[in-house]
């Protein structure tokens, strides 16, 4: 344990004010990652979504293609 | 002598037309997967630059500390033993503050725990010279 070390009492609060202030901002940090991590997943899932939709597209341009393919 | 015509049946008209129709009501929904897509992007995107506005604001809180505390190096200053504190008479305790090397805590004698430590570590040089 090192020697204790003394700050004027108005400094100290100032240092306890600051310090607040940084707990408070990371709070808010907290927050926002959360929202990330939530839109990350939104994300991914409208990103799966779309390429299902994209393989039917391709699918039904197929069997049109294929129903052309047989003429009368 | 006129360009022939050719024309090509179709089987099943009906099954083309509505093949045709759904892929288009396919492409229109596909488009607006896309749009949603895009806007939960942007969102990201403005969420990120807000957490970078955050992490801006912390790292200018830091110097503003460090400005108001003293600006000693914690690393210089005399270690301060806790035991021995204990084991000292209170008269002689003093808290030490800086630039007062001169106070020095007298040491009138060992610690218990440091003298156990001593007689142990005898005692094993001892049992290793049997050895």
């Amino acid at each position: 344990m090192s020697t204790p070390v003394f700050v004027k009492v108005e400094r100290y609060k100032k240092v306890q004010t600051a310090i607040d202030r940084v707990k408070k901002r990371l709070e808010d940090a907290k927050i926002v990652f959360k929202r990330i991590n939530e839109l990350k997943t939104e994300e991914e899932h409208e990103l799966g979504a779309w390429q299902s939709e994209l393989a039917r597209i391709e699918n039904k341009i197929s069997n049109i293609q294929s129903a052309l393919s047989k003429p009368r | 002598m006129p360009s022939d015509i050719l024309y090509m049946g179709i089987e099943n008209p009906n099954v083309i037309r509505k093949g045709v129709l759904e892929s288009s009501k396919d492409l229109i929904q596909f488009l607006q997967k896309y749009e949603k897509l895009k806007a939960i992007r942007a969102e990201k995107q403005a969420q990120i630059a807000k957490l970078r506005i955050i992490y801006d604001d912390i790292l200018s809180m830091i110097p503003e500390i460090k400005s108001e505390l003293p600006k000693i190096d914690v690393k210089t200053l005399p270690k301060w033993d806790v035991r021995m504190k204990e084991e000292l008479p209170a008269e002689e305790h003093e808290i030490a503050e800086p630039g007062s090397e001169e106070k020095k805590i007298p040491k009138k004698r060992m610690p218990s725990v440091d003298r156990l430590e001593a007689e142990l570590n005898d005692i094993e040089q001892k049992l290793k010279s049997i050895a």
